[in-house]
């Protein structure tokens, strides 16, 4: 079980951002959502948190219906997200913003455990030591997108949605990240992953899906959808500078990386 | 029939007033994202132009017209967006509208000092005298006249928006600013046009409705109030329905000024009522409104900074204000403490605003209203001046304000703000002047008609009757307030209020629930501002409805938000400033003057959306608290000082400068030092230039003169002493600025 999305469609107006959109994001897996900009990523993100009433569709976690739900309801069955624009608490430090998330799941579920040491575990296996006092406003956009990603995961998540993570992170902040990813799918979370850095999402993604223009234009493995003419006309072959061509060339080798 | 038609045609006049009000309100609004507090008092000062011009000067009444109209509200909105709202975008929706609220008050300022208030004037209505008959029923020209202004500025505005291209684009602007501008629209001639076109919007209405009302400034500038209304019947969006609401609540206005007199036996209950009926109507739209989008936060230009006090820190800034009443209770003249006592309930109501308004970033326009429900609690039911009565208080309090904010918990943060006005003004026109009514056996009266007499409390050990045990009581009850702010602000709550002011979307994908918090936030600080109302009653011993008015909170509101809304510092400021008789002693020739000030102060906000005492005072007395030898050579000169007086010793005056210069000194020391510091690091050693020894040594091991703290005031760019220590409060002024902020 995990998260899965029914036939969503939303609209801007004339525009339509999402047309009838149906994926799916299995525990212990990590679904990659990959398109260009404007395709309706983001848009997704904020149907299935549901900052974003959509027109038609359904949203269910676990086999249950989460469609009515208010954003802070969803978040308390399990679902946790980043943000492509950072949305951290930029008057608090790096600690505050995870103890605010932390505090915030220990009033609701009477762990033994308080919310002092869920935070300091998560600065510790995010490698935030260093930074913890610092306030979160203050910080560049690759660290901001860690604290993020820590305050997350203090809310425990069932399903775990990331929208552009590796954007304006250094290469050891990604492969940093890359590492918490695996071990977070591997805790049983489900992770959906959005994402441009296409080396990152072949390396740790179990399965993508394609959108174009609020279209869904595939869905597969790394490996089929590396192949897939379609794709590589839409999207891949816009973004070469961000792709390793071995990578490309050897698809086996890409997949072969994340395991 | 008659009479309905008679109602339903002046209804119609009225609501073409609001229509123009809210119709301009709205343009600025959509157009440059900044809802016009002060669009009730723009048109205020218009009519006054107007009535000097004509009715002063003589002017012909077409030239005097043309020249308001055409020229100089045109002129003053594009001023306005070129000087003052141009900087605004990027800083929080809660400055933005401070910043209107603080033109308000200066405009209303403004007009008190030019115009004698005492003077009677009038403007009477054009075409006096003429009417012409509509089915049987006599209409003033007047009325003609206002239905057609009105229904030529709805014509004019969507023909403006529709088929102009000025009008399409400042739709643009509205629609997506960074993408218009990528487009090559200049978004600042839109933004000056929608303030120059709703500054002239504002003129008409208020010279179209001064004859209707007096000619005071604040009758007129409330009338916005009545306006809001119409415009968040149009969601602050739509022009059409905006007009439609307008028309609506004209009518429901002046049917009920028309029928409830008619209606003997809730007629004394509601006459008051007639006064609010937009204000309900206001609450009604709430009511309706769908529900706002969360949102993330805007990426501010110029950052809000809350820094988290310490409780060391903090602890010090109580034990001064408790050690500075004393000192000012055992000094003062009994005059001047009489009318000071009432000062710490007014710093507990400016407190009030830190949690609510600095902390959670949601603007209450009503905690003075909530300070006089406190003072009605405590006059009713504290018996003979028991404590419990403030208890009271602050239940009564906290259980209004979360019925007050519930209706706008669903909408953003503007909504809100309206919601309190609204609120506010509502207890100013109708509640507070409600006749005696019974209820069971248990009959209640809420201000006797004029003024409550409350007793001053009865403390177990200690007798506070007195005016200097009262002063001194207040400023305990203010240290003990402005801890518990701290106390919020370093606990988890506080650390919950930040996180939605910062991002509600992100506090809601951690499960956060948004609408409860702010719930609470509010309920909390409206306990607060009734046990500062409380504590205000007690020091006056009778309060009346006048004491507690929306207009009186907005000044305290204003001079937080330039204090620093974060900071106990700037709620002790805020009490001297407003609730001392300390400028108009300083200043007595220009009463209006702490208003203007306020007022301008506040107009700057958009460069320094932190306030005057975080980004001013906070940086200079800040370094102190690293150096405690510095720290305590400067209490012990203020408490030698003092036991001077107490000895007789020394007069008051030399008191007062002893403690400035001390406190100054504190300041200048550390920072010397700590410049000491930071220069020995980078390797240079120079003395500032006048100073006898290092700053390290000075009053410690080397005696401190006068030429040290010139020499070091020079140095560090700071005003002389002289200026800081003119009398008691003065210094209780430096001495709190200094840690609480
Ligand atoms: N609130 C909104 N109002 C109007 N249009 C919107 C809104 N939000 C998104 N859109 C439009 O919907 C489309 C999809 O946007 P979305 O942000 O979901 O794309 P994305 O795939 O996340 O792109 P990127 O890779 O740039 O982040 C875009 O054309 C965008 O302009
Ligand atoms: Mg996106």
């Amino acid at each position: 079980m995990g998260l899965e999305v029914r036939d969503v469609t939303v609209r801007f107006g004339g525009h339509t951002a999402l047309d009838n959109i149906s994926l799916r994001a299995l525990n212990g897996q990590i679904t990659g959502l990959i398109g260009p900009n404007g395709a309706g990523k983001t848009t997704m993100f904020n149907v299935i948190t549901g900052l974003q009433a959509p027109h038609a569709g359904k949203v269910e976690l676990d086999g249950r219906d989460i469609s009515k739900l208010a954003p802070y309801k969803r978040a308390r069955r399990g679902m946790a997200r980043t943000f492509q624009r950072l949305e951290l608490f930029g008057s608090l430090t790096v600690r505050e913003n995870i103890h605010v998330a932390a505090a915030q799941f220990k009033r609701r579920h009477r762990t033994a455990e308080r919310a002092a040491p869920t935070t300091e575990k998560l600065i510790e296996r995010l490698n935030l030591g260093a930074i913890a006092e610092v306030r979160a406003d203050s910080l560049p956009t690759g660290q901001g997108r860690m604290v993020e990603l820590a305050r997350s995961l203090a809310c425990r998540p069932r399903v775990l949605l990331l929208d552009e993570p590796a954007s304006g992170q250094d290469e050891s902040e990604t492969a940093d990240f890359s590492r918490v990813l695996r071990e977070v799918a591997d805790e049983g979370v489900a992770v959906l992953l959005v994402e441009h850095d296409m080396d990152l999402v072949m390396s740790v993604c179990d399965e993508l899906h394609v959108l174009d223009f609020g279209k869904k234009l595939a869905q597969g493995t790394c490996a089929q959808i590396q192949a897939d003419p379609a794709v590589r006309a839409a999207y891949l072959g816009e973004v070469d500078d961000d792709l390793d061509p071995a990578v490309l060339a050897d698809p086996d080798d890409a997949l072969g990386v994340s395991r | 029939m008659k009479e309905f038609l008679t109602f339903t045609i002046s209804g119609l006049a009225t609501g073409g007033i609001y229509a123009i009000t809210a119709g301009g309100l709205t343009l600025t609004y959509t157009t440059t994202g900044i809802f016009n507090m002060a669009h009730g008092a723009t048109g205020m000062f218009a009519a006054f132009t107007y009535w000097q011009l004509h009715y002063g000067w003589g002017w012909p009444v077409l030239l005097a017209l043309a020249v308001v109209l055409l020229l100089l509200a045109p002129l003053f909105g594009a001023l306005m967006h070129l000087v003052i709202m141009r900087r605004l975008e990027g800083t929080s929706q809660a400055t933005k509208l401070m910043v209107t609220v603080a033109i308000l008050l200066s405009l209303v300022a403004a007009v008190l000092w030019i115009w004698d208030p005492n003077k009677n004037r009038t403007i009477t209505p054009f075409f006096q005298g003429h009417v012409v008959e509509v089915l049987g029923v006599r209409v003033p020209y007047s009325d003609v006249t206002t239905l057609a202004v009105a229904l030529l500025v709805a014509i004019g505005l969507w023909i403006l928006l529709t088929r102009t291209r000025s009008g399409v684009a400042m739709r643009a602007t509205v629609d997506d600013r960074s993408l218009a501008v990528l487009n090559g629209s200049r978004p600042e001639v839109p933004g000056m046009m929608a303030w120059a076109i709703g500054t002239m919007l504002a003129a008409v209405a208020g010279i179209l409705v001064a004859p209707k009302l007096s000619l005071s400034p604040l009758p007129l500038t409330l009338l916005i109030i009545n306006a809001y209304a119409a415009a968040v019947i149009g969601r602050l969006r739509s022009l059409p329905m905006t007009f439609v609401g307008a028309l609506v609540i004209g009518l429901a206005n002046d049917y009920a000024i028309g029928y409830v007199p008619k209606w003997e036996t809730a007629q004394p209950y509601l006459s008051g009522f007639v006064a609010v009926v937009p204000v309900a109507v206001l609450f009604v739209a709430l009511l309706l409104m769908p529900q706002s989008q969360l949102r993330g936060h805007a990426a501010s230009r110029t950052r809000e900074i809350a820094k988290r006090p310490t409780w060391s820190g903090s602890l010090i800034f109580a034990a001064a204000v408790v050690f500075g009443s004393v000192v000012a209770a055992r000094t003062m003249d009994p005059i001047d403490l009489f009318s000071s006592t009432k000062m710490w309930g007014m710093g507990i109501i400016a407190l009030s605003m830190i949690p609510l308004v600095g902390y959670a970033g949601q603007l209450s326009l009503a905690q003075l209203s909530f300070a006089g429900i406190g003072a009605i609690a405590v006059a009713h039911w504290g018996g003979d001046g028991s404590l419990m009565g403030l208890v009271y208080a602050a239940l009564l309090c906290a259980f209004i304000g979360a019925i007050v904010a519930l209706p706008a918990l669903r909408l953003s943060g503007i909504y809100l703000a309206l919601a309190t006005a609204a609120f506010a003004v509502a207890l100013d026109r109708w509640i507070y002047l409600l006749p005696k009514w019974t209820w069971g056996d248990t009959t209640f009266h809420i201000f006797k008609g004029g003024t409550l007499n409350v007793e001053r409390y009865d403390l177990p050990w200690v007798s506070i009757d007195s005016d200097r045990a009262y002063f001194i009581f207040g400023g305990v009850a203010f240290a003990l307030c402005s801890l518990l702010v701290v106390a919020i602000r370093r606990g988890e709550f506080g650390k919950r209020l930040l996180a939605l002011k910062d991002s509600p979307a992100a506090c809601a994908t951690l499960g956060m629930n948004h609408k409860l918090t702010t719930l609470a936030v509010f309920a909390t600080s409206a306990a607060i501002a009734g046990v500062g109302g409380g504590i205000l009653a007690g020091a006056t011993k009778s309060v009346s409805a006048t004491q507690f008015e929306f207009f009186a909170g907005l000044s305290i509101l204003m001079s937080m938000v330039i204090a620093g809304l974060n900071s106990p510092g700037g709620a002790l400021f805020t009490a001297m400033l407003l609730g001392t008789p300390l400028m108009t002693n300083l200043f007595p020739d220009y009463v209006q003057l702490t208003t203007i000030l306020i007022g301008l102060n506040g107009i700057a906000l958009g460069r320094n959306p932190n306030g005057m005492i975080a980004a001013q005072l906070r940086p200079k007395w800040d370094p102190a608290l690293k150096y405690p030898a510095v720290m305590a050579a400067g209490s012990a000169l203020v408490v030698l000082a003092f036991v001077a007086r107490e000895a007789d010793l020394v007069g008051n005056y030399a008191m007062v400068i002893a403690i400035g210069v001390a406190l100054a000194a504190i300041s200048s020391v550390a920072r010397g030092l700590e410049s000491e510091k930071v220069g020995k690091q980078t390797g240079s050693d120079v003395l500032p230039e006048g100073m006898t020894a290092p700053p390290e040594q000075l009053g410690l091991s080397k005696p401190f003169t006068p030429a040290d703290i010139e020499a070091l005031d020079r140095t560090l760019g700071l005003p002389p002493l002289t200026a800081v220590a003119v009398n008691g409060a003065g210094a209780t002024a430096v001495s709190g600025g200094r840690h609480g902020a």
